[in-house]
């Protein structure tokens, strides 16, 4: 067991953690329609916005005529870039400094650029849209980024996005660890499109000499889409509020932090009102889109509430960028890697995209080696292929690297992949510790159990219908984020213990896991805990899924655990109060129970509170406190391995396994089962453990199988972005993920709990069964067409 | 959706002059012209809709001696779940079950299916972005383009309004084109019968050869002995919603002395595989002559590097549908 700051991290007996089927609070508004999302939201006497995109990859604005829309009955105004409205506006959801809210330059296609029309409907705006005249200069695009590794390509990004200033040693790690650096002191400098991060770690001569041989490889990583089924949108208007200086902003839909948006307008908190607590599916994608931080804008320049919805093609946002990397390492004939040489072409996206998915390079596994001897060289090219909002799948997903190069020694040597896997990882303390990591060890040990594990070479294989049987097997590390910080209140009043969060309810059903946490640590139920959504609340959900659930609901703990202290100091208190009140009498109270005790002495459990010695002395918490008690907590949870050491140190573990039949003449691949086999630590709520496993293996499937953002490339225009061509797998396409959770209590978090999302996302491991099947590599998307084009390529057909 | 004037047609007449009196087109079930109108495809934005749902009587489906007749709005899910057509016909049963998604054929129709305008993602791009020859326009953007999808047997030809001859690669996607066309099915409209090999065409924001206000009927269907001995399988990347990349109806007469098969997804028209009847025609399949069958069907095939594994289908779902038939 994982030795725990903070209160209970060594707590035995559970009596609502880890409890089965505890309900969705919010499953109710969920399963009937009652649930409102942004696109729901409509206001009296609003008007309707929409915001002019582009056609191009690459384009300037010069001018708009815009005669004609104005002529349109019910068109109300059309609002360009140059309006002193979008001037000096903060970016969300980071912050930075303030600038142009709206530009006439886009740089992808899609791109949201240079005017606003509102109208008095949807449609007139559509209308007005179409009625405008645009002056348009195309620009040079990169769209292919293997093309625009050419430095002597003329650039693409303006001056205004000069990265010299992006040069220095790298942020460091609570640990000293060091960590992210967009470019290293000694980099090449930047030219045309093209930038260049190196970083070199251990003694890579020392560790080629080590080598009896090496080992190249590619691994492609194609960038899919992050895309949100619920259309992004926000309604808003301006009050005047007598009670509070200054006009209130009241915006509706747009689900997210009240402080983003509120700091995106320069207002205090409280001038915010936010309706909307609903935001539907997506993957760790933080980012507001204009379509929810437009309307305030809109709204004060024209005197009306504002309605901006974004159509599901206008949500086809970048999730994972494009990667390309070459692999190299030093094997020695036992299977043991001495060097690490990867040289990664990325994609860098439009200007302003996340650079987590660019520069992130400590997540991606090499550090779970033995082998200290890695260098990593990043080519980053400026491309016009999407932008990226804030997401985070760069980690796991790019972890793949040391699957395939993992596969292919265990290949050479005609031996198990576990095998290989086993002997290359190091011990939970170190590189250099030798030892076995217990959490992996279980892990495959389950994992080889359930799957009947029996390794065959590539190709060797069939199934009695005549089709190729591949299999594969990864492993990663649980993940838990501790870099942010959270902040959690509970109060207690009327006998009932309130946890009031902002939400926003995602797909983690984050609240139930903290409510349940709560319950456990006052001796509550988990209906006990009165859960108000209110905007106003600090605490929120968004926390990054599981990972972010672990760290927060440490917070969580730290909070009930003071909650209960008070409110036991209440009741001691209580004690030596002898008369009640009412009105101008005044009455002799019943001595009580619990007097001549001290708070120590006390504890709750099942709704009661008790003398820990006696524990037949028990009184209702209504009863035994009727004051009034908050607590609050915040602040950082616990240093994290996965955090601070990315892979150095490695306490939870998961492993993934996969089976397919391949159909050789048509390329057809059926995932015949996918496993996952996790040390989560501690189970909080398996409900949302288990949605959060089926979600992340779903977005892997279906990157692998079928999922790819497909551009024109003599115009850079997005050719599928719409439900239909984009392709994400339906529930008949994909196997149901057998799971297989254990709690060793190894990780960092609340009861020595882990998260599970972000590790289990990945890029190859459907992609080496296919390989196992076939004895070929397709680069993912492994849809037909590509696998009939591979197969012909490998001479299989 | 921009605005436009909605009309509910009494008649097939009255909508007819409606449609040809230009700036209007033509709705049933909506699965076409819906999405297309939100995503603003079209050069000249329709001033109105006209209903044809609201025309009683055109969903019928009926047994009239030896023919099976189907009203032009009888939906999908109708054909798919009727006794008349699962004994008479049942690979359209089949077809029409298995098209796009259970929701959606509740609402679309057989009439709209096979005048349903081409799926090319450049033809469909929002915001007409792409002036492509299917819309009047000057070039096809597919042939340079990203053409994974369209047509292994090359290009059609056809003249704009204006007579100038313009070429498009994009396929013919109709879930029962290929099974109308083996079931040598006729197509009655408001002037015409047309038969089975002459209905589909390529023009300007067109897929069948309906001049512009002539609507479709009802499609008769002979049954005839190659209905009951036939087989029908599409091909798609996804197992629901999805168009079929190749789709495949093959019918043989009691006798085998003529086989019929003809392929969607691979031309701009549905495809007759003449060659593969050839050589099926009088015998009985084997193992040996399903694989020359599935060749031959492929046979004449010009693709791009992009959508070469189209060849590799035609010749693998032919003959593993022949072998079924053994």
């Amino acid at each position: 067991m994982a030795d725990l700051l903070g209160a209970n991290g060594t707590r035995e007996k559970f009596r609502v953690v880890g409890k089965p089927n505890i309900p969705g609070l919010t499953s109710y508004a969920l399963a009937t329609g009652v649930a409102k999302f942004g696109a729901d939201y409509i206001a009296p006497d609003m008007l309707f916005a929409k915001i002019l995109r582009s056609p191009y990859a690459h384009a300037r604005v010069l001018n708009v005529d815009f005669s004609e829309a104005l002529k349109i009955p019910g068109v109300v105004d059309v609002i360009f870039w140059t309006d002193p409205i979008f001037k000096g506006i903060a970016p969300n959801p980071i912050g930075g400094a303030a600038g142009d809210y709206l530009r006439n330059e886009a740089h992808h296609e899609g791109a949201e650029v240079a005017a606003v029309v509102v109208a008095e409907s949807e449609g007139l705006c559509d209308e007005a849209l179409n009625a405008l005249k645009v002056d348009w200069e195309q620009l040079p695009f990169i769209v292919d980024i293997e093309k625009g590794s050419d430095p002597a390509l003329p650039a693409i990004r303006g001056p205004e996005y000069d990265e010299s200033g992006t040069y220095g040693p790298p942020m460091t790690t609570a640990d000293g660890i060091a960590w992210m650096a967009t470019h290293y002191p000694d980099d090449p400098r930047k030219q045309g499109n093209v930038g260049w991060s190196t970083k070199t770690e251990g003694d890579m001569e020392a560790g080629w000499k080590a080598a009896d041989f090496t080992l190249e490889y590619d691994v492609n990583l194609h960038d899919v889409v992050s895309l949100l089924p619920n259309p992004q949108a926000s309604v808003a208007w301006w009050t005047e509020n007598a009670y509070k200086s200054g006009e209130t902003l009241r915006i509706e839909g747009a689900v997210g932090r009240r402080g983003a948006v509120a700091t995106m307008y320069g207002l205090p908190n409280d001038n915010v009102i936010q309706e909307g607590v609903f935001q539907g599916g997506k993957y760790c994608d933080w980012g507001l889109r204009m379509a929810q931080e437009i309307t305030p804008l809109l709204s004060k320049k024209l005197g009306r509430p504002v309605r901006c919805c974004n159509t599901r093609e206008e949500n086809f946002d970048m999730c994972v960028n494009e990667r390309r990397a070459h692999v190299k390492l030093g094997v020695t004939n036992e299977g043991l890697i001495t060097a690490v040489d990867d040289s990664s072409l990325i994609d860098h996206g439009a200007p302003n995209s996340s650079e987590m998915t660019v520069y992130d390079r400590d997540w991606n596994g090499y550090y779970t080696l033995k082998c200290e001897n890695i260098t990593q060289l990043y080519t980053v090219v400026d491309s016009n292929r999407g932008f990226m909002h804030t997401c985070g799948q760069f980690v796991p997903y790019s972890w793949d690297m040391i699957t395939v190069g993992l596969y292919l020694i265990a290949e050479k040597f005609g031996k198990d992949p576990t095998e290989i896997a086993r002997l290359n990882l190091h011990g939970p303390d170190s590189q250099r510790d030798l030892n076995l990591v217990p959490s992996f060890e279980k892990c495959l040990e389950e994992g080889k159990k359930e799957m009947n594990w029996n390794w065959h070479a590539a190709g060797t294989k069939r199934l009695p219908d005549g089709r190729l049987h591949g299999a594969s097997f990864r492993y990663q590390m649980c993940p838990r984020h501790a870099f942010l910080s959270y902040f959690t209140k509970l109060e207690y009043r009327g006998g009932v213990v309130h946890f009031p969060t902002q939400g926003p309810v995602a797909g983690w059903f984050g609240t139930e896991c903290f409510t349940m946490i709560a319950a456990e640590e006052l001796g509550l139920n988990f209906e006990d805990i009165v859960v108000d959504y209110d905007y106003r609340a600090e605490h929120t959900d968004e926390a990054g899924g599981s990972d972010g659930v672990t760290g927060h609901g440490w917070i969580v703990k730290e909070c009930a655990n003071l909650l209960k202290k008070r409110i036991l100091e209440a009741v001691i208190a209580d004690t030596l109060v002898t008369t009640s009140r009412f009105g101008p009498m005044e009455f002799p109270k019943a001595p009580s129970p619990f007097a001549g005790y001290s708070a120590e002495d006390l504890d709750l459990m099942n709704g009661c509170v008790i003398v820990k010695a006696k524990p037949e002395i028990s009184v209702p918490l209504a009863q035994a406190c009727t004051a009034t008690v908050t607590a609050d907590y915040g602040g950082n949870s616990p240093k994290s391995a996965w955090a601070t050491q990315f892979g150095r140190k490695l306490d939870t573990m998961n492993t993934s396994w996969c089976e397919v039949a391949v159909d050789i003449e048509t390329g057809e691949v059926e995932i015949l089962k996918y496993l996952v086999v996790a040390d989560v630590g501690k189970v909080i709520r398996r409900t949302s453990l288990e949605s959060q496993i089926d979600q992340v293996v779903f977005f892997s499937q279906g990157a692998q199988l079928l999922e790819e953002y497909i551009l024109d490339p003599a115009t850079g225009v997005k050719l599928n972005a719409n439900m239909l061509d984009y392709r994400r797998p339906t529930t008949l396409d994909v196997p149901l993920v057998s799971k297989d959770i254990l709690e060793t209590r190894a990780g960092d978090g609340a009861y020595g709990a882990s998260g599970i999302s972000h590790n289990l996302a990945n890029s190859h491991l459907i992609i080496t069964a296919i390989h196992n099947a076939t004895g070929v590599w397709v680069d993912p998307p492994a849809t037909p067409d590509r696998m009939i084009a591979a197969l012909a390529k490998g001479g299989k057909l | 959706m921009r605005p436009f004037n909605h009309i509910n047609a009494n008649s097939l007449d009255t909508a007819s002059e409606l449609v040809k009196s230009g700036g209007a087109v033509a709705i049933a079930g909506g699965g076409d012209l819906l999405p297309a109108l939100k995503d603003n495809i079209f050069p000249e934005y329709p001033k109105i809709v006209v209903n044809l749902k609201s025309i009683p009587g055109l969903d019928y489906i009926t047994l009239d001696g030896d023919t099976l007749k189907i009203g032009a709005l009888a939906t999908l899910a109708d054909i798919a779940r009727s006794p008349l057509v699962q004994a008479n016909a049942p690979i359209l049963a089949r077809a029409a079950g298995s098209a796009s998604s259970p929701s959606l054929r509740e609402t679309t129709t057989i009439g709209g299916n096979v005048c349903q305008l081409p799926r090319c993602w450049y033809f469909r791009k929002l915001n007409n972005r792409f002036d492509c020859s299917r819309k009047g326009g000057g070039q096809c953007f597919a042939i340079m383009g990203d053409n994974r999808y369209h047509s292994v047997f090359g290009g059609a030809g056809f003249n704009t309004d204006a007579g100038e001859k313009r070429t498009c690669i994009a396929v013919n996607q109709s879930e029962l084109a290929p099974v109308l066309n083996v079931l040598t099915a006729k197509f009655v409209t408001t002037g015409r019968v047309i038969g089975n090999l002459d209905f589909f065409g390529v023009g300007v924001l067109t897929t069948t050869v309906l001049n512009r206000g002539e609507l479709l009927k009802e499609i008769q269907i002979p049954l005839t002995d190659f209905a009951k001995n036939s087989r029908y399988k599409r091909f798609a990347f996804r197992k629901s919603i999805d168009f079929p990349v190749i789709n495949l109806a093959i019918a043989v007469n009691s006798d085998r002395s003529q086989y019929h098969i003809c392929l969607g997804g691979v031309a701009p028209t549905p495809y007759i595989a003449l060659k593969a009847e050839e050589l099926l025609n009088g015998k009985t399949i084997t193992p040996e002559l399903a694989e020359a069958a599935g060749i031959a069907a492929a046979e004449g095939a010009k693709p791009f590097e992009a959508n070469a594994y189209k060849v590799q289908l035609i010749k693998t779902l032919v003959k593993r549908e022949l072998l079924t038939m053994t």
